[in-house]
């Protein structure tokens, strides 16, 4: 017996982005990773680490620069329009901004009937039916039906927006730092909501944030980028237990816990900034601000090294191993 | 930007036509009259509007006057009272300006219709498509736009001939890059959305985008800023009339009209402010229509 196919398999993604006259932003390089059915994996890092251009690149808007994506067996990068167009509907994605994802021009339950309008051959009352039982499903009012979406507040377009991309019963769905613009009461209804959905529906979620403790509490496996390259893939409790790199250690670290001691001294990172992506730093692109770094550190670049059981690491001194 | 709790909004909300306000229907009734008069002008007792009474020109509104009613083989002369009184040459200015009005009118709403198609679906691709698309459409908008109007319009007019049809053509054209930059800017706006990624992500179809996504948020800014053409198109109408670039006589039109009593502004002012009144109270009216519809569906979106 084989394996079965994982539901989203990356290989070498590339993201380039021409910034002007020879400037290039490197905003992904060489990432790969798989997914398997059901699972919740967590793709964390600081702001402009290249976590949105994953998810983008995996949708095709705008397809990666180089790398394959594998969905099901099938490379996006090389399926024609017309197989894109019909795989799409099975890869969704929820925006941060709920609010800008919705057409202000209609209404929402019409947005959440669009998945069976766009795909055709079901009748408008059905449709609006189907839209009314997924309302209720993600905990709206079906009285919102003729609301638009300025009419409602951040947590209930994020709900809209839940109901639309399960309409269409996705193999893949792609949470975009779901939670960052909302309050935390409503954080935690709408986190409650996504495990809800995830056990009704089977869902596969490549779940991005930047919140280490969300992450903690959604995710079975987690992958931390720092500028545009995977540092450490690893199970999450394993993760959280016991860093392998350092730069994992250091976002753990920065996760404030009441009745924790202060956090440890020796493992924050300098304080200096972010490095730029259009020069990214020689050898490990960490070196700039790792508190354990070392001369070969920045010389040499670290590839990913398995350094326990389905975990690995791309550091030359890892913080546990095997 | 989120309240507290996730309560449904307050269902007391007002009306479409609330949020509209008096001024518009006001100004709705007076287009409704002037609309109706234009287009039923035929069935009404007027007297021919390009029938000269050279013994009572510039007639003073409410003047009784000779008139020959035409009836029979036999001209019948009779009395009648020239309810706005008469223009220099001694034609029912009442007549004219029903008559006018559907001069002033195709003029007003047809050409914008021109660029609003026309520059409409330009401005969208632009928008949408950027690249090559957008550089090529708003560099020969800019050489439009650079290029004098008047100019086109002795050009169109010394090609084609004068006629009615014609200035609408040339004033149509000159309205597209207009028209062009407010669905552009509305497309860009919109196009980087995330409703638009969301639509693609669906499998929805470029077209698809663009027609259901992209121009229910793009058609209203523009039927507000054609409302707005409408009123300088006609005003336009009465400035061509004054330079003899308007519609040929004797077919009236308001500015024609206004252009013809200038002459005997100090004898007889009606000839020119009754045109004029009529024609400023209409060009009022649609630019009150536009600020109220604009104002009525640009509520919170505007706040997003």
């Amino acid at each position: 017996m084989t394996e079965p196919a994982p539901v989203l398999e990356i290989r070498s993604l590339e993201v380039i982005y021409e910034a002007g006259r020879r400037r290039r932003i490197q905003a992904v390089s060489d990432a790969s990773f798989e997914m398997i059915q059901g699972e919740t994996l967590g793709l964390v890092g600081e702001s402009g680490c290249g976590k949105s251009s994953i998810a983008r690149a995996v949708m095709q808007l705008p397809p990666p620069t180089s790398g394959r994506v594998m969905f099901f067996g099938e490379d996006l990068t090389r399926v024609d329009r017309l197989r894109l167009r019909q795989l799409r509907p099975r890869l969704q994605m929820i925006f941060q901004d709920s609010v800008a994802a919705l057409n202000p021009r209609r209404k929402v339950g019409e947005t959440i009937a669009m998945p069976l309008r766009v795909a055709g051959k079901v009748p408008k009352e059905k449709r609006n039916k189907r839209a009314r039982e997924m309302m209720s499903a993600v905990g709206l009012d079906p009285a919102l039906f003729g609301h638009r979406p300025f009419q409602l507040s951040g947590g209930q377009c994020q709900r809209v927006q839940f109901a639309r991309a399960l309409m269409t019963e996705p193999g893949l769905l792609i949470c975009d730092e779901p939670v960052s613009s909302l309050d935390v009461s409503i954080q935690a209804q709408i986190l409650n909501l996504l495990e809800r959905v995830r056990i009704r529906h089977g869902l596969t979620i490549l779940f991005i944030s930047h919140d280490m403790a969300v992450v903690k509490n959604v995710c079975d496996r987690v992958a931390v980028m720092y500028l545009g390259k995977l540092c450490e893939t690893a199970p999450t409790e394993a993760l959280y237990r016991q860093p392998a790199h350092p730069y994992t250690a250091v976002l753990i670290n920065a996760i404030p816990m009441p009745g924790a001691p202060l956090s440890r001294p020796e493992m924050r990172a300098a304080a200096a900034d972010l490095p730029s992506s259009i020069d990214p730093p020689s050898g490990c692109r960490f070196h700039t601000r790792c508190p354990v770094a070392r001369a070969r550190c920045a010389e040499i670049e670290p590839s990913l090294e398995t350094v326990g059981p389905c975990r690995q690491a791309a550091c030359h001194y890892p913080l546990c191993n095997g | 930007m989120n309240p507290p709790s996730e309560i449904p909004p307050a269902a007391g909300r007002k009306s479409f036509s609330e949020a509209l306000g008096e001024s518009f229907w006001l100004s709705a009734i007076w287009l409704v009259c002037v609309i109706f008069f234009a287009v039923t002008a035929d069935l009404w007792p007027l007297a021919e509007y390009d029938h000269m009474n050279w013994e009572s020109p510039a007639a003073p509104p409410g003047t009784e006057i000779h008139a020959e009613i035409p009836g029979g083989g036999r001209p019948v002369e009779m009395k009648k009272v020239s309810l706005l009184g008469t223009d220099t040459m001694g034609r029912d200015i009442l007549a004219r300006l029903i008559f006018g009005a559907r001069t002033s009118l195709a003029i007003g709403l047809v050409t914008p219709c021109i660029g609003m198609v026309i520059g409409g679906l330009l401005g969208m691709m632009a928008g949408f498509y950027r690249g090559r698309t957008e550089a090529v459409i708003v560099a020969v908008m800019d050489v439009i736009l650079a290029f004098p109007g008047l100019v086109f319009l002795l050009a169109i007019t010394f090609i084609l001939g004068p006629g009615l049809d014609h200035i609408i053509l040339a004033l149509g054209l000159l309205t597209i890059p207009a028209f062009t930059r407010v669905a552009r800017a509305n497309t860009l706006r919109c196009a980087r959305l995330e409703f638009v990624q969301s639509a693609r992500m669906l499998g929805q179809s470029d077209i698809g985008i663009l027609v259901q996504e992209i121009l229910p948020n793009v058609i209203w800014p523009m039927i507000v800023y054609a409302l707005l053409v409408v009123s300088y198109m006609i005003v336009a109408e009465g400035a061509l009339s004054f330079l003899g670039l308007g519609v040929p006589a004797p077919t009236p039109s308001w500015g024609a009209m206004i252009a013809e009593g200038k002459e005997v502004l100090d004898k007889a002012p009606h000839v020119s402010l009754i045109p004029a009144m009529v024609m400023f109270l209409t060009v009022l009216s649609f630019n009150i229509m536009g600020d109220c519809l604009r104002r009525a569906v640009h509520p919170k979106e505007e706040q997003l």
